[in-house]
């Protein structure tokens, strides 16, 4: 993927809005063929950025390349680029086909053909015979694979998504994750998805991109997002974790120990090399803090009391109360012959060094 | 809530209705009067209406009407909608207080005032009064009716639909053709007939700024009423009012219709 060139590249690409800065010299590259995911909360920049790339809107520096042609100050009906857009955008006044044929008819092609790649996409997108239906005629589920059928029908080099699962319910969202993933899969297509969803990025993404006011804070796989995030920022945007703050106090081999503010010292990868006494702060996914009996004694963890005990999706998550005051959340899978604790049981939390991180940032 | 009216109710709604259209209904009962006195009910007659196909002077001047009436709410419909799209799209330009202003203005403003105004400028500029100087007069209070409907409509116009037109490919202008226009034509159309019903309607402004030659209906009307009402007036009369009426009806259902669906 690196070897290659890049399909897409954005060279330090800076927009501004009055006084407000919504991209600060960003820099990006998308592979061919990738499902990319631009994730962030709202106000990230990462809608502004997409935008950019449709060409709806100007960089105010910086280029954008599109098979190494600048395409920074091309008007969005000359890029082939195509982009869902969150409301969908469906011409209310025109028929499905009609709506799926319209950026074919832009470009002046033969009736038949235009049938033929209307008819395809239907098929595409299991809309068959639906071809007739005005947009108001069909269920939030069958617009957006309208959209997303009128978004590929011209074969983009790249198409853009943003929030393609916003508008729909929590069980046609998880259905329409694959479907999506066997679009881009299908067609060849590099998908740039825009969400403020974790979930989403996480299931569908080759890589993603985490933004924070107005920069890229991390990219990566999803794992490597996951388990190594590079700031305080990611880790508690990406999965759901427990922070530590305190003080490095020693050195170790790929990592640091962390004396905490509330009295704990723990030890934790570090990939920065902060000097002795930098303020960090370490963050502990819940599935790697482990449960043991208050008589237990290791050397990452501390004794502490459940508050809260609850079930779900086969897991069972605690929040115990440290007793230097820290409240932390701690989730294990069900399993037979797990020990269970209940609200107000002694406890001792575990955890492996490798699994906890160090940020500086 | 209690369904259904009571009297007291009633009474207000009958009130309310009685004293906006007895005198319309009293006009259009009078026009099928038999006699020639318009006070005396002669039993019912249709000879006024006859009358009139024979008065080439009446028929005339409602052929002018017709005309100011066209071309005045076509031109008010060109430039309402362009008044609009600068007040809901160009942003916040200065001077666009005062062109809102300008716009509105005719709305409020009393139409003796318009008229006069529109007669000085053309005595000004040295222009001969006639059908021109009617359409011009009657363009101006029409556009700011249709810049109000158009507007609204804009208003809650979802951009997002050009974006993704411009995306698929379709240059600004075709993207004007293939989906702004079409959404936007309903109130166009519907600020279109407010145009020309007003236009029709007008007496005071056309009075103004009409030369020899370019007498409307109204006017037509009014001199006639001055010499004595006659039941011809009141079956010319009649005869305007269904059509207006029926034009208005035409425009809300048309605005009705059609306008953008929740997006649901």
């Amino acid at each position: 993927m690196d070897a290659q060139k890049p399909l897409l590249r954005i060279e330090r690409v800076s927009k501004s809005y009055g006084e407000v800065t919504a991209l600060r010299e960003l820099s990006l590259d998308i592979a061919a063929n990738e499902f990319f995911a631009l994730l962030g909360p709202s106000g990230c920049g990462k809608t502004t950025l997409m935008r950019l790339i449709a060409g709806l809107e100007k960089p105010d520096a910086g280029r954008i390349l599109l098979d190494s042609v600048d395409i920074t100050h091309l008007p969005p009906h000359l890029r082939p680029v195509n982009m869902m857009f969150q409301s969908y955008a469906l011409f209310p006044h025109m028929s499905v086909a009609k709506n799926i044929g319209f950026g074919l008819v832009q470009e002046n092609l033969p009736r038949k053909e235009i049938a033929t790649r209307v008819a395809d996409m239907l098929g595409l997108v299991q809309m068959e015979g639906l071809g007739e239906r005005r947009p108001d005629q069909l269920s939030g589920g069958q617009r957006q694979r309208v959209a997303l059928a009128r978004a590929l029908v011209k074969r983009p080099k790249l198409l853009l998504l943003d929030e393609p699962l916003a508008a729909l319910d929590r069980k046609l969202r998880h259905e329409t994750q694959f479907q999506l993933m066997a679009a881009q899969r299908d067609t060849g297509t590099s998908f740039v998805v825009v969400t403020h969803d974790q979930d989403e990025a996480m299931v569908m993404a080759h890589r993603m991109a985490v933004m924070h006011a107005g920069v890229i804070e991390q990219i990566g796989t999803p794992r490597q997002v996951y388990e190594e995030p590079v700031s305080r920022h990611v880790a508690g945007f990406v999965g759901e974790t427990n922070f530590f703050d305190g003080r490095v106090t020693h050195f170790m081999p790929g990592g640091v120990e962390v004396q905490t503010h509330s009295g704990l010292a723990l030890e934790a990868g570090c990939r920065e090399h902060p000097a002795l006494g930098t303020r960090v702060v370490v963050s502990i996914r819940p599935e790697n803090l482990r449960l043991g009996p208050p008589s237990q004694l290791v050397t990452n963890g501390a004794p502490g009391e459940i508050t809260d005990h609850v079930f779900r999706e086969g897991m069972s998550s605690w929040r115990v109360r440290l007793d230097g005051g820290d409240i932390v959340h701690v989730r294990q899978p069900i399993a037979a012959g797990t020990a269970t604790y209940d609200r107000g049981a002694r406890v001792f939390v575990a955890f492996a060094p490798e699994c906890a991180r160090a940020l500086v940032r | 809530m209690k369904r259904g009216l009571q009297p007291f109710h009633l009474a207000v709604l009958a009130l309310g209705f009685g004293f906006l259209y007895v005198p319309i209904a009293l006009l259009v009962l009078y026009s099928f009067n038999a006699s020639r006195l318009v006070t005396v009910w002669g039993g019912f007659s249709t000879h006024w209406y006859e009358a009139l196909l024979g008065n080439e002077a009446l028929l005339a001047s409602a052929f002018v009407s017709l005309r100011v009436a066209l071309v005045s709410s076509v031109l008010a419909t060109i430039l309402g909608t362009m008044a609009a799209f600068a007040l809901v799209r160009f942003g916040r330009f200065s001077g666009r207080t005062l062109f809102a202003g300008a716009l509105y203005a005719p709305l409020v403003m009393p139409e003796v005032i318009i008229g006069l105004s529109l007669l000085l400028l053309f005595v000004g500029l040295g222009i001969d009064r006639g059908f021109w100087t009617i359409v011009a007069g009657h363009t101006t209070l029409g556009l700011c009716f249709v810049t109000v409907v158009v507007q609204a409509r804009l208003a809650t116009f979802d951009r997002s639909l050009e974006e993704a037109a411009m995306d698929l490919g379709a240059t600004p202008l075709a993207t004007f053709r293939a989906v702004t226009l079409p959404l936007i034509a309903p109130a166009m159309l519907a600020g279109c007939l407010l145009a020309f019903t007003l236009s029709l309607d007008d007496f005071v402004i056309a009075s103004f700024t009409s030369g020899p030659g370019s007498t409307t209906l109204p006017m037509r009307i009014y001199a006639q009423v001055r010499l004595g009402v006659t039941p011809e007036v009141n079956a010319i009369s009649t005869l305007l009012i269904g059509f207006v009426g029926f034009i208005l009806l035409g425009a809300a259902a048309i605005n009705r219709l059609r306008k953008p669906q929740g997006s649901g």
